[in-house]
């Protein structure tokens, strides 16, 4: 009887680990976006503290505006990622 | 015609687009208005445009992961959903959802920023990016949690807790999530105190499923460690799998929501609020939560989807290059937030250039803070660049075989979660209702009462 129970929820497990390699691209494609993002913020981060301690001079036209594209790489960067893993764990056990 | 995985093309190049046009308007100094883009703050009309496309790519996912549910559910009639895609379903109601908020916005933005309509109603403006801004906040926690639930329990050879409790929680997640937003306006003029009172209990409603969370996963710890021999009051901690960096970050994620939930609880308080608005101290809440809690859990993901999606494995060598990082990442979060928390209640501003304000001794007591803050930043941007490595390394180099998808069984005997979990429909029912108990009246307010709207305005 236990077994019967709980036999349900085995299967879905075992199907969870079907995901294919169409979405599989996907979601690579997903990360890969997320990760250049995570990459371009903490660059950007740098030349900012850099620039801050006074080693470094960014030209003046964008000065003003570093800290908010940092951020929002960073931002982007959590953005791609949630879709990406939703879609992985939505796909993976409702194929 | 449509399925679900066309439908993530089609969203992904739409959120690509936007995402470079943002970007762009903001390089060529076109969008200066700061991360919450609050009006009278105007950019150039593209950047609402790219945001436009990064909302339209995420519905595009919403709309093929619904459709796709519900195909699934027709196939299988009185089966429930298996956990991770409940979860998965959770994140997209909340994101379609909370970005109509943010949509409505933008919308009335770009007639404005185009000087086609003259002036804009700064309230409204805010409250409709706040409907979106938490929410966005708690749609990665949501993704967090579905990992802390169902995926951890399988890395530590333990069960996942209850599934009735685990879509309790979810549901609750996506009910009461979006009048969470109002709380970041707590000290804004024209709302009311009434309004503002009942705000605060709503914000506070969250702390229910996230301590329901707190309470069943450190159950499944303790299950687990005394299954696997540990004794006494915290015997079952030792026999915790601490060296797998697929268990220790989302770990130390979760130990993280611990302060991190417990600040949230003084930024949504009325009173608590007034001391730290507007301060570091805000910004270190976020670093813990988001920071910690969120890319923790995110950065331990990778270790095993990425070699599972590329069809390659996880070494003993990166594991331990993964440990390093998390040991890393922890640390200069710690360093970052801690200080952050600290130069925030000694009144050191947020959203502010530095400045010693004419030497003045107060600004002064908040330096040395700054300078750990900065020691913690040179430590993450380690942390990045060993991450952005490691998911490269093992998207293309790892070498090739195949890897598991860890999720969690139920306990033997465990019954699976009641049908009526399944009643999506009831639940966005449930999730307007709220909404529109939060906002209908304090919109309408602002539309009623506004005072002269403001033309754009750009600083520099």
């Amino acid at each position: 009887m236990e077994q019967a129970r709980t036999e349900p929820i085995r299967q879905t497990s075992k199907k969870a680990l079907g995901i294919n390699q169409k979405d599989a691209k996907v979601s690579l494609s997903y990360l890969t976006v997320a990760f250049v993002s995570l990459l371009i913020g903490g660059i950007l981060g740098l030349l900012q503290g850099l620039e801050r301690s006074g080693l470094l001079e960014l030209p003046t036209g964008v000065n003003g505006t570093w800290h908010f594209i940092t951020r929002c790489f960073f931002h982007y960067f959590y953005d791609w990622l949630s879709v990406c893993c939703s879609f992985a764990f939505f796909r993976g056990p409702v194929v | 015609m449509f399925n679900v995985r066309k439908l993530a093309w089609v969203g992904f190049a739409f959120m690509l687009t936007g995402t470079a046009l943002v970007a762009v308007m903001i390089i060529l100094n076109e969008a200066s208005v700061l991360y919450t883009f609050y009006p009278p703050l105007a950019a150039h009309p593209f950047f609402y445009v790219g945001l436009v496309l990064l909302v339209l790519g995420i519905w595009a996912c919403c709309f093929g992961v619904f459709i796709n549910y519900s195909h699934w559910r027709k196939a299988h009639r009185g089966q429930p959903t298996p956990l991770l895609a409940f979860f998965a379903m959770g994140v997209f109601v909340l994101w379609f959802f909370a970005s109509i908020g943010i949509t409505i916005e933008v919308l009335t933005l770009i007639p404005w920023s185009m000087g086609l309509v003259e002036t804009t109603n700064v309230m409204v403006g805010r409250t409709l990016f706040w409907w979106f801004g938490h929410s966005l906040v708690n749609i990665w926690y949501l993704v967090a949690a579905s990992v802390w639930y169902v995926v951890v329990p399988k890395l530590i050879g333990g069960r996942h807790f209850n599934e009735k409790l685990i879509k309790l929680v979810v549901i609750l997640l996506v009910i009461l999530n979006i009048p969470g937003g109002f709380h970041h306006q707590i000290v804004d003029p024209g709302i009311s105190l009434s309004i503002k009172y009942l705000h605060v209990f709503m914000s506070l409603a969250i702390a229910v499923p996230s301590l329901m969370t707190a309470f069943a996963m450190f159950a499944v710890f303790e299950r687990a460690g005394r299954r696997l021999g540990g004794k006494g009051l915290l015997g079952w901690l030792k026999k915790l799998p601490w060296g797998d960096v697929r268990f220790l970050a989302p770990m130390i994620a979760m130990i993280a929501f611990i302060p991190g939930g417990a600040g949230g609880i003084v930024n949504t308080s009325n009173q608590l609020n007034q001391v730290i608005h507007n301060t570091l101290w805000v910004v270190g809440h976020f670093h813990v939560t988001v920071g910690m809690s969120v890319v923790m859990t995110f950065f331990g993901i990778c270790y095993w989807l990425v070699p599972y999606l590329a069809k390659r494995r996880l070494t003993a060598k990166m594991n331990r290059l993964g440990v390093i990082q998390t040991i890393i990442w922890t640390v200069g979060m710690v360093l970052m937030a801690g200080s952050q928390h600290a130069a925030g209640l000694l009144g050191d501003p947020r959203r502010t250039s530095f400045t010693t304000y004419g030497d003045h001794s107060t600004a002064l007591s908040w330096i040395p803070y700054e300078y750990v803050m900065g020691m913690g930043a040179v430590l993450l941007l380690i942390g990045v660049l060993i991450q952005v490595y490691a998911v490269f390394h093992m998207m293309f180099f790892a070498p090739k075989g195949e890897t598991e998808f860890p999720v969690a069984e139920a306990e033997d005997g465990a019954a699976p979660a009641p049908m009526w979990t399944e009643r999506w429909g009831l639940w966005i029912v449930l999730l307007l209702m709220v909404v529109a108990m939060a906002y209908v009246v304090p919109i309408m307010d602002f539309i009623l009462n506004a005072p002269p709207g403001s033309p754009p305005i750009k600083t520099w």
